[in-house]
């Protein structure tokens, strides 16, 4: 397992060197993007439109910030991951359609991700979830923001980041998924549990659903 | 004197408490584990979790960025004209609250996703009334974050069946789904009986419990929460989800009587930023945060 420091943007081969477990930290021009902003940069790329900013060699993070508006510009209050499990498809979409190359969030991502970063050649890294306060201290300056109608948390906010980090790489580009790993060692760890309390692991016990 | 002014400036107050400082209950159950813990990346999460606790205290900032939805629990001694000046208060409160802490401006419409920014509309923030014989009035703020709240579950387990395999049964299939995105350690919460509603009322306020691990008077249900807390631990998830001992700081049962053919159960994750706070409001205008 490495440890990188990294900055941004970030070539094919940076994204290909990174592997699960790693440890990486970011400098540079980060993206937010989540639910909302997602939903309207998919449309716009379905629809053969442009994005109004550019994500090629770029990092996306999901998360929904809270910045306060002063002295004409915006500072950084509280900004973490949100979780990515119901962004796969969109992600792999902004991977394939604007060349991103690293996608930083929270929790587990779906197989579609891991096929478009074998392909594309990226990655996807993890925060600790929760810890705002924590990643508000390595955002230097909120720099711009696009799509403001969507509120706050769903607006894309451009953020000049300085070690953002540590986060653990937990997909790579080489078929590397640290959850599918994880997921396997629980499953046969709440197996035993049921075998140590004696419950069927195939017997329902439940009515509904 | 208990007057809607006082009460908008209470709930302001009340709002930034949760929104910056976990119970201190909480704080310390979070230390423990990071002391339990062996692995390295474990030790790591929970280390980043302490710091981060730290700082927004000292920042006086949100501990988390998803300052969730306002949810407060109201019990008062008081009359119903009382009720709806507490209400009004609360409401006002609130969007007070999100632009001076600042909170992250949640609440949306549900269909069109329209954002008024304030965190109040269509029913936010939802309070719950309880009737009481003192003679104050006693709030208690939830905030919470979508994270954990995205994994609620319910599931009715007919009474033809163990009933206790089979709340072990549905929790550990939902735990070994929801791996580290709920944001381990997590507190989880078991509403069991009633109808639906009930249960998954209970089962917030199961979680709400202080301090963590603090067991359920009934003897059953305290028996089904050791037990359910060793299982959870015995996954192997861990903090955040990377592997360890602490996957749930505790599990707490909460009951109530059900239909002779089935018990509904609601499961509930509170992760690890637990933000909820209790002020206490006498008659006269004293005021008493915990």
């Amino acid at each position: 397992m490495g440890e990188y420091r990294l900055n941004l943007p970030l070539n094919e081969e940076g994204a290909r060197r990174l592997r699960v477990g790693d440890v990486v930290y970011l400098t540079g021009e980060v993206y937010t993007i989540r639910d909302m902003g997602y939903e309207r940069a998919v449309k716009t790329l379905n629809e053969g439109g442009r994005l109004p900013f550019n994500l090629k060699d770029g990092a996306i993070w999901h998360c929904g910030p809270i910045v306060r508006e002063e002295g004409g510009g915006w500072k950084p209050v509280s900004l973490g991951s949100t979780t990515s499990s119901r962004f796969t498809g969109h992600a792999a979409r902004l991977v394939e359609g604007c060349g991103v190359r690293l996608i930083v969030g929270k929790g587990f991502m779906g197989e579609e991700a891991l096929t478009v970063f074998r392909n594309r050649g990226a990655a996807y890294a993890v925060t600790t979830g929760g810890a705002a306060a924590y990643y508000a201290d390595k955002v230097r300056r909120v720099k711009d923001v696009y799509w403001r109608d969507l509120g706050m948390p769903s607006a894309v906010w451009v953020l000049e980041v300085e070690e953002l980090g540590p986060l653990i790489v937990g997909m790579d580009s080489h078929g590397g998924d640290m959850f599918a790993e994880v997921s396997q060692r629980v499953n046969v760890s709440i197996r035993r549990v049921f075998r140590h309390l004696g419950i069927d692991p195939k017997h329902r016990y439940v009515w509904w659903p | 004197m208990l007057n809607k002014e006082l009460v908008t400036e209470v709930t302001v107050e009340l709002l930034k408490r949760a929104a910056v400082r976990l119970p201190s209950s909480v704080k310390e159950a979070l230390r423990r584990a990071f002391e339990s813990e062996e692995g390295e990346l474990a030790r790591k999460q929970l280390e980043t979790i302490l710091e981060n606790i730290s700082l927004a205290e000292a920042r006086g900032v949100p501990v988390c960025q998803d300052t969730g939805l306002p949810i407060f629990y109201v019990k008062s001694g008081g009359s119903c004209l009382e009720a709806v000046m507490l209400a009004e208060a609360i409401v006002e409160g609130t969007a007070k609250a999100t632009e001076q802490v600042p909170l992250r401006a949640n609440v949306i419409h549900p269909l069109s996703k329209v954002n008024p920014g304030l965190n109040v509309g269509w029913g936010m923030p939802f309070i719950y009334f309880e009737p009481s014989t003192e003679n104050l009035v006693e709030i208690t703020v939830l905030l919470k974050g979508f994270g954990s709240e995205a994994k609620t579950s319910l599931a009715y387990i007919p009474t033809s069946e163990d009933m206790e395999k089979g709340i072990v049964k549905f929790v550990l299939d939902q735990v070994g789904k929801a791996l580290g995105e709920p944001c381990p350690p997590y507190i989880l919460g078991l509403g069991v009986g009633g109808t639906s509603d009930i249960a998954a009322t209970l089962a917030k306020k199961a979680f709400m419990r202080l301090p963590p691990g603090k067991p359920n008077p009934d003897p059953e249900a305290s028996k089904l929460e050791a037990k359910l807390l060793k299982a959870v631990n015995e996954s192997g998830i861990g903090p955040m989800g990377v592997g360890g001992k602490t996957t749930a700081l505790a599990v707490h049962v909460e009951l109530c009587g059900t239909h002779t053919a089935a018990a509904p159960v609601v499961l509930a994750f509170q992760c690890w930023a637990d933000r909820q706070a209790t002020v206490k409001i006498t008659s006269d205008g004293k005021v008493h945060y915990s």
